[in-house]
């Protein structure tokens, strides 16, 4: 099956709580709980980055402005094909979960290069791509465990989150703070603008890029 | 072509084949895309008086430069065919994102041909295109349909439009809806469809779409994202959408409260956009890459209504399922948005069959028998819910209903044509045009029959008489209540909104909170394709777009004689009750000559002068 398809089945989303077909609102928001752990093989304490990009579901608007912004930044091209983050939608229950690549501490992705074309960079803890030396040989698209890297479908090369030098695109066009860049422990405690809270609005415990 | 999907893709239901073919750039300059090629491809392609439900209708899927772009709100689509409601131009619009997917898939316009002897659904990826069996989603819902197409693909991804029972039924103001709760509502394109036998189309695109100059058109976006922010109606529009507009319009005595017999709702606040908000909101919701997310996800927690939850609604649903039913139940209303949804209706034209009839209830002229003993009493919500699952299903008083207003009263007889409330047949908004004038201009031309976002001249709600001056020369332009100058207002947002409806982005940031100017709106376009425009070759765009619509519908036989609405708005004073409205009364023939005189059409038959197309490059016909 072509990864494109993978990237979006039901399954793929029913495994990690995107797709549930239960009504009741508690239950519809009680999925983000389940969604928060990493496995043990990627999480390194000492290795967790302290920056990164904080996600809130229950702001996102499911609008698509951040794989826009993401794919105009790296192609230069309008499309969401070839974004870098992506969202799972569930429009029968207004549910919006936004997936972004964790820059996780022990990356799998890097552990599985064996061109050693991934790398770590210093300043953001975002895994970079060293393109010459990649032969587009997929290890990293199965390695990683949340689906998060495809190949490009013009370049062969791998579409891994390089958090644009330290200023991602897609934070800076997100229009409601769903996704945000910076301290992790700061960002997850930023309350919403008040023109997006509602009685009704779940709790606003934000959902950190590696846990929590 | 820079911006553009590139291709036209014409499929022929009738032999099951399509072709591909590239889309003409010199018809994108004069037209853009979306409304204003839709219809430039109807007028050339679709010979006079189609009968709307015959395999010879068209029903074009359009999607103009700005779709799928960064341009905040770049999502909507246009569907254009003749219209079965009508019988003259149908042409409507939705947000979602089908829109941008058709883009991605590499399509400006996907046009449907011929009739398939049974049902079926189109399945596009890119270029594959597949004609698919739907007998097992006949009769299905919208709902139903959608999720079991995405399920079927496996990718929920796939963008789906689909109608209803209502659209199979024959109805004939069904609707196509994308994303569950968004209509391509008006003039009854749903029905065109289902005609067709087509039950939905599903698509899912891969390509990128190339752009003229990226940087600059970055940077043209990163200025109008920050003229949003900054937008005096952004923090109410994001809580409240159009819902906004209850309160609004309530104050103003605008609202249509039992089929325009007041200006003003008792029980409005508790079914105002607020009382949504506090009660039922979850969570703010958009189209694609909106930067305004004015839609919003309700979860209804009522008891008889197990499981309702649904995205919007818009205001013109919600208020024509209170005010002018005379309903204060809002979680009520709110099923019954939620069931036009699903079963596939225009909730404006929907709203008013049922108001028509209650009001008709209420002077005697419906029998208990025409009536299927129903209690057509103001607010009765049993009879309101009833009436909505009896139209779709054309059952009894549905079967009249099912037409619209102006078909049923002409069936019924009985003095009930006086209160249909419809103009070229198609069912007037929710608000009342002796309130508001410039609306109410704006429903009499406009080229589909009586609609409010032909035009949107929101302007007449500024009240500040000096801006009324600077851009008009009249200060009463700027006043609700005033007739004089609303000729050139009705003008001025027409161009606008077809130029909104030709690029693919949406009237309420581009009219209501006219974050572009036409000058703006040419640097954008250039950024985008890199073609060369000024601002007034932009609005001379837009003013060419309505000229054409204005030759399809004359061609259809439409003169300044249809240019009319319901005697009630020209000769009853807004009785009491009606707020700081009471009394108005909407000077119609006055305005249409000044309208006509604006346009450069001659005032007595209302068509364009030879000279009028000439200068705009349409056949003049001499």
């Amino acid at each position: 099956m072509p990864w494109y398809l993978r990237h979006g089945t039901l399954e793929f989303s029913a495994a990690i709580g995107g797709c549930d077909t239960a009504a009741p609102r508690t239950a519809a928001w009680g999925l983000r709980s389940s969604m928060r752990s990493l496995p043990d093989a990627c999480h390194t304490p000492g290795l967790m980055p302290t920056k990164g990009i904080v996600v809130r579901d229950e702001l996102c608007t499911g609008c698509r402005a951040c794989q826009v912004a993401c794919v105009a930044g790296h192609d230069g091209l309008f499309g969401v094909f070839t974004a870098r983050l992506r969202i799972i939608k569930n429009e029968s229950l207004g549910l919006d979960h936004p997936q972004v690549c964790r820059s996780c501490g022990r990356a799998p992705c890097m552990a599985s290069c064996v061109t050693k074309a991934l790398y770590r960079d210093d300043t953001t803890s975002a895994v970079l791509l060293r393109a010459e030396v990649c032969d587009s040989c997929t290890a990293c698209v199965e390695a990683c465990p949340f689906g998060m890297v495809a190949l490009h479908p013009d370049t062969g090369l791998p579409l891994i989150c390089d958090l644009c030098g330290g200023e991602p695109a897609c934070v800076r066009r997100c229009p409601t703070g769903a996704i945000s860049y910076g301290d992790l422990l700061a960002e997850s405690e930023r309350p919403p603008a008040m023109h997006l809270v509602t009685p009704n609005l779940a709790s606003s415990r934000p959902r950190l890029g590696e846990d929590g | 072509m820079d911006s553009y999907g590139g291709s036209v893709l014409r499929v022929d239901l009738t032999e099951g084949t399509s072709v591909r073919h590239p889309t003409e750039e010199e018809l994108a300059r004069s037209f853009l895309g979306g409304r204003g090629l839709n219809v430039k491809r109807l007028w050339d392609e679709l010979p006079a008086h189609t009968d709307a439900l015959s395999p010879e209708n068209a029903l074009i899927f359009g999607a103009g430069p700005l779709v799928g772009t960064l341009f905040p709100g770049g999502a909507r689509f246009n569907v254009t065919a003749m219209s079965p409601h009508t019988g003259i131009l149908g042409d409507s619009n939705a947000g979602g994102f089908f829109g941008p997917e058709l883009k991605f898939a590499g399509y400006d316009q996907l046009i449907v041909q011929c009739k398939s002897d049974h049902p079926v659904y189109l399945w596009i990826r890119d270029d594959q295109v597949e004609i698919r069996d739907a007998r097992g989603l006949w009769g299905r819902d919208t709902w139903e349909t959608t999720l079991s197409i995405q399920e079927d693909l496996g990718d929920p991804d796939t963008q789906v439009a689909t109608v209803g029972q209502a659209a199979e039924n024959g109805v004939t103001f069904a609707g196509i809806f994308v994303n569950l709760n968004r209509a391509v509502g008006r003039t009854g394109m749903g029905t065109v469809m289902a005609a067709k036998n087509l039950k939905a189309i599903a698509i899912r695109g891969t390509g990128l779409i190339p752009v003229a100059d990226m940087a600059r058109f970055q940077e043209i976006i990163e200025r109008l994202d920050a003229v949003i922010y900054q937008h005096p109606e952004y923090e109410q529009r994001v809580r409240l959408g159009t819902t906004k507009l209850m309160r609004a319009l309530n104050a103003i005595g605008a609202l249509p409260t039992r089929h325009f017999q007041q200006g003003q709702f008792e029980h409005a606040e508790d079914v105002s956009g607020e009382t949504i908000e506090r009660l039922y909101k979850t969570k703010s919701k958009a189209c694609f890459a909106c930067t305004i997310p004015c839609s919003r996800f309700l979860v209804v927690d009522d008891p008889r209504f197990p499981g309702l939850c649904l995205e919007g609604p818009e205001y013109e649903p919600l208020a024509g399922f209170t005010a002018r039913v005379g309903n204060s139940d809002l979680a009520l209303a709110l099923k019954c948005v939620d069931l036009a949804n699903r079963y596939g209706m225009d909730a404006i034209t929907l709203s008013e069959a049922i108001s028509w009839a209650m009001e008709c209830h209420q002077r005697g002229m419906l029998s208990p028998e025409e009536s299927n003993g129903l209690d057509l009493t103001w607010g009765n919500g049993d009879a309101i819910l009833s009436l909505v699952h009896k139209i779709a299903h054309r059952e009894g008083l549905g079967d009249l209903l099912a037409d619209g207003v102006k078909s049923a009263a002409q069936r019924l007889g009985k003095g009930s044509e006086q209160i249909a409330m419809e103009g070229k047949g198609l069912e007037v908004f929710q608000a009342d045009p002796r309130a508001i004038k410039a609306y109410g201009l704006g429903n009499a031309v406009a080229s589909r029959g009586a609609d409010h976002l032909r035009s949107e001249p929101w302007f007449e709600f500024s009240n500040d008489p000096e801006e009324g001056i600077r851009r008009f020369g009249i200060p009463e332009t700027a006043f609700r209540l005033e007739s004089r100058g609303k000729g050139l207002v009705v003008k001025h947002f027409e161009e606008m909104a077809a130029i909104a409806d030709s690029l693919g982005v949406c009237k309420n940031t581009y009219n209501n909170m006219e974050v572009l100017s036409w000058t703006e709106t040419a640097d954008l376009l250039q950024a985008a394709t890199g073609w060369d425009f000024t601002g007034d070759e932009v609005q001379a765009i837009g003013e060419r777009i309505v000229n054409l619509e204005r030759l399809f519908i004359a061609r259809e036989g439409i003169t300044r004689r249809d240019d009319a609405l319901p005697s009630r708005f020209l000769k009853e004073p807004m009785p009491a009750g009606s707020g700081p409205s009471t009394g108005s009364v909407l000077e119609l023939e006055a305005m249409l000559d000044e309208y006509y005189l604006a346009r450069g059409w001659e005032t007595d038959t209302g068509l364009p002068t030879s000279d009028k197309l000439r200068e705009l490059g349409l056949p003049a016909g001499d």
